[in-house]
């Protein structure tokens, strides 16, 4: 005996109806690119560098400079970007809704102000060339230092420069004091330049962190997740010898030598997993150094406008402690 | 779901036709997407590559390590690049988007050149994009002179991902051929629905109007609309009515008819199919027509069980062969027996069908032609037996008496020695012979003339003539029937026994006939054996000749049956067989009633 099964024809048409609304909205294909993250030269992010050969998912972007890692965040170029943290704010300043998600290295004296031999002290830079990388750690730097010693930036003259070519400025002999971080206060200082202020005083604000937009795609959050495991990973290469590949490849990519590495590195602190899920929680330490800078920046006309501290934090994608 | 039908099948097929439509548009977008991708990788490489060899060039004159660096590093951001670099005439790399590279040798680099390659770039000074598929990679190289390095040949060298293109590609075509397939789906589904509003349920209206054609029940009024299936549902509506009309004159006619006019289903295991009969049946039969809806064979019951077989085996041979049969029977039915004849027909339903044979038929009541013919035969026996004892009572005694007298006559001329003695004795001879001939006549027209316990000797008659007339050896076995048998029925019988031996002496070329009748518990049964040439009646159905034809109509006057057996004996030969049930030999009257 055939059996037949009854189709009622209301539910086809609507099953119909829907499979033909849900192809016409069917999003068109958008362009396919990596995860791609815009990092520059600080030894801070080689940690973050290293992971290249184990994650697949993404690019990083390597670019010599910060106003050129900021830029491509905020032109959308990159998807992630490592900053500091006056860079986050003007971000945010700028509606490129960043959010820090990991905080890659606090700088301990890795950020200096240098200057020639001569002068000892920053208050005998009033009037004098210092070379800057404007809109960047630089700048806050020298602002705060200046402010320290009771002066402003108007008190010396500002020469904008890129971070990569203070040291090239400073050999050329065309300026008196120059605002750097290592791989450059390294060379420098082996090549005579005297560090009149560095960060070792300021705490958390030097900092480097990871940021994402906040409106990133929903699927880069697996890619993000394993970078920052990966990355947290690794163990940052503070004491390894001479000779070993990887440090070969970060010795050229710093254009340091192995003794030059070494000091630099005891400049930055590597936060771990723990200290970073402490670090980036809503009301921890780097939340309140955000306010803090966001309130001293916008006095000081670095921040167009003020800015909401709250939602610049997020630790979620972190991995859990081991 | 059925899945065979034109709506499912038309959806279907535009599903499939629509699929495939998707992929061959997919192919060809994918392979028009993946030329665009590498024709532009093809442009973006060759551009990043003379410009970047133009600025190579013109900062290694000036001697701008820093601008070379920035140059390459707005290179970097670049998608599909995988690596680039910039090395000098020695093959050392002296800036590279992954500055973990700087200072290395060319070849330890991860790029897909060759020194061969790189030895005609250089020999040739003419940059050079060259894919690799294996690999997937694009590389442009590009040279520069190192004005500063002594005018050495540097390389600007930019390796591409290929597959990212080959999978943003794929990434397309399968996002477009998502859409379109779930459009197509969609579309499809909405296209079966509409089949089913316009056509399967129409379709199945439709069905249902030609279903109730015949069936004694209101046809259901035509689908609305003026498309096809509509003038389709009134064609059928109108067909439907003249058949109804035709079929209203043929059940008029049917039911004018005293004789029944029926009609066998088209196929003999054919579910709800009943036979049609008009309505002399349920005159003749005494039962409703409707029953044979339920029971098709509700009329056989009426037959007499000795009848059943003849008329089966004649239902079958129509059905197996086209043409016309008759044949005879009773019915037992509340007002008694009745005899029925029977004319039925069959023929092909049509061209197409070859399976079937429809069968068809009159049957008529010739219960009174039956009762005629038996007085008939009663009469004929009655005259006969008068003649007979006429003839022995009457013309046989005055023939006796001549005889004697003529022997007294001899004897007194022979006394007075007359010449005439002689002749008288010749007279006295003569009677008689004229005598015996006499009574033989008598005893052939009335060979159990008195009683029925003559039997025996009526056939022990029959025994003697056959020996003396054909020279046959021939038997009797003659029980006492005289309980059983009346005069007029026992006359029947002995003429059964007579034709039947007759036609064995006559035809069969037989060595010794056997005669046998004998009682059993319910009837008479009669046997006529022989050894001669075996006897096929179905041969014989058309034969000119009377004999068999009288001795049926005695059986069937009497009520019995007869059935020809071949004999299964070595020397062949038929056994006549003729069963007589008591009912119809003890009372003739009874079995006429």
């Amino acid at each position: 005996m055939r059996k037949t099964v009854k189709i009622r024809v209301l539910p086809v048409i609507v099953t119909g109806v829907l499979l033909c609304v849900a192809g016409l909205l069917w999003p068109s294909a958008l362009p396919r690119r990596q995860f791609t993250v815009a990092v520059g030269i600080w030894p801070g992010v080689e940690r973050l560098l290293e992971v290249r050969g184990s994650w697949e998912e993404g690019n990083l972007m390597e670019l010599s400079w910060s106003g050129a890692v900021t830029g491509a965040f905020h032109k959308r170029v990159a998807d992630a970007a490592v900053v500091s943290l006056d860079e986050l704010l003007r971000l945010e300043a700028g509606d490129a809704q960043p959010q820090a998600v990991l905080v890659l290295g606090i700088s301990a004296g890795s950020d200096v102000l240098m200057a020639r031999p001569g002068i000892a002290s920053v208050a005998e830079l009033r009037g004098r060339r210092v070379g800057v990388e404007l809109r960047s750690a630089g700048e806050y730097l020298l602002t705060r230092v200046l402010r320290m010693h009771g002066m402003v930036l108007q008190d010396v003259e500002v020469v904008p420069l890129n971070l990569a070519e203070t040291e090239t400025a400073y050999l050329e002999n065309d300026l008196d004091a120059v605002v750097t971080a290592d791989p450059w206060r390294a060379r420098l200082h082996d090549a005579g330049a005297q560090t009149l202020a560095d960060s070792g005083a300021m705490g958390l604000e030097m900092s480097r962190v990871l940021v994402v937009r906040r409106d990133a795609p929903e699927n880069h959050d697996a890619r993000l997740r394993q970078l920052l495991a990966a990355s947290l990973a690794h163990p940052g290469h503070e004491n390894e010898p001479d000779g070993n590949t990887e440090m070969d490849a970060l010795l050229r990519r710093e254009e340091l030598t192995l003794h030059q590495w070494q000091q630099a590195i005891r400049l930055v602190r590597l936060p771990g997993v723990s200290e970073n899920r402490r670090l980036l929680e809503a009301d921890g330490p780097l939340a309140e150094v955000l306010k803090e800078m966001s309130v001293r920046m916008l006095a000081e006309g670095m921040l167009p406008r003020a800015v909401e501290t709250g939602r610049l934090l997020n630790g979620d994608f972190l991995p859990p402690i081991p | 779901m059925r899945l065979r039908t034109l709506q499912f099948q038309l959806s279907a097929l535009v599903l499939a036709f629509g699929l495939l439509a998707i992929a061959l548009s997919a192919l060809r977008q994918y392979r028009r997407d993946v030329s665009i991708r590498l024709e532009q990788m093809r442009l973006t490489a060759y551009q990043e590559g003379t410009r970047m060899a133009s600025l190579a060039q013109h900062f290694f004159r000036r001697r701008l390590p820093n601008s070379t660096d920035l140059a390459l590093s707005y290179v970097t951001v670049q998608p599909d690049l995988r690596l680039g670099v910039i090395c000098n005439g020695d093959d050392r790399v002296l800036y590279a988007t992954q500055k973990r590279w700087r200072g290395s040798l060319l070849w330890d680099c991860p790029l897909a050149v060759t020194p061969h390659l790189i030895s005609d770039i250089r020999q040739t000074f003419e940059g050079v994009l060259s894919e690799d598929a294996d690999k997937g990679v694009l590389v442009a190289v590009f040279p520069f002179r190192d004005v500063a390095g002594g005018m050495k040949k540097g390389l600007v060298i930019l390796e591409y991902d290929l597959h990212s293109a080959l999978a943003a590609a794929v990434s397309k075509a399968w996002n477009e051929s998502a859409a379109l397939g779930l459009l197509l789906l969609g579309g499809c589904l909405l296209l079966w629905s509409l089949l089913q509003k316009l056509v399967a349920e129409r379709v199945s209206q439709i069905v249902e109007q030609t279903r109730q054609i015949g069936a004694d029940k209101e046809v259901p009024a035509p689908i609305p609309g003026n498309d096809e299936l509509a003038e389709i549902s009134r064609g059928i509506d109108e067909a439907a009515l003249r058949l109804r009309t035709s079929e209203w004159r043929f059940r008029q006619v049917a039911a004018s008819m005293r004789d029944i006019f029926w009609v066998a289903p088209a196929a003999p295991a054919a579910p709800a199919t009943a036979i049609y009969v008009n309505e002399a049946y349920e005159r003749l039969f005494l039962k409703p027509a409707h029953q044979l809806r339920l029971h098709r064979w509700d009329w056989l019951r009426s037959v007499v069980r000795e009848d059943r077989r003849a008329v089966l085996e004649m239902i079958r041979a129509l059905r197996s062969t086209p043409g016309e049969l008759e044949m005879e029977f009773r019915i037992q039915c509340a007002e008694g027996l009745r005899w029925l004849g029977c004319r039925g027909f069959s023929f092909r339903r049509g061209e197409d069908d070859e399976r079937w044979l429809q069968v068809a038929g009159v049957t008529a009541d010739i219960t009174n032609r039956k009762e005629m013919q038996k007085r008939l035969l009663q009469a004929a026996e009655n005259e006969r037996r008068r003649i007979g004892q006429d003839l022995h009572d009457d013309v046989c005694q005055r023939l006796a008496a001549a005889q004697l007298k003529s022997g007294v006559l001899q004897s007194a001329l022979r006394r007075e020695q007359h010449a005439r003695a002689e002749l008288a004795g010749e007279v006295a001879s003569e009677l008689s012979e004229a005598t015996e001939l006499a009574r033989a006549y008598a005893r052939g027209m009335a060979p159990v003339a008195m009683r029925a316990e003559e039997m025996a000797e009526a056939l022990d008659d029959l025994k003697k003539f056959i020996e003396r007339a054909f020279s046959i050896s021939c038997t009797v076995n003659c029980e006492d029937t005289s309980d059983t048998l009346n005069t007029e029925d026992a006359a029947q019988v002995f003429r059964i026994a007579q034709e039947l031996t007759t036609n064995a002496a006559k035809h069969a070329s037989a060595s010794w006939i056997s005669v046998s009748l004998t009682k059993g518990d319910d009837e008479l049964r009669l046997e006529v054996a022989h050894d001669g040439a075996r006897f096929d009646p179905s041969l014989r159905a058309h034969a000119k000749g009377m004999g068999l034809h009288m001795v049926r109509q005695r059986v069937d006057a009497l009520g019995g049956s007869l059935a020809f057996h071949a004999r299964h004996a070595a020397d062949g030969g038929t056994i006549a067989v003729c069963e007589l049930p008591f009912a119809h030999g003890q009372d003739t009257s009874h079995h006429i009633a």
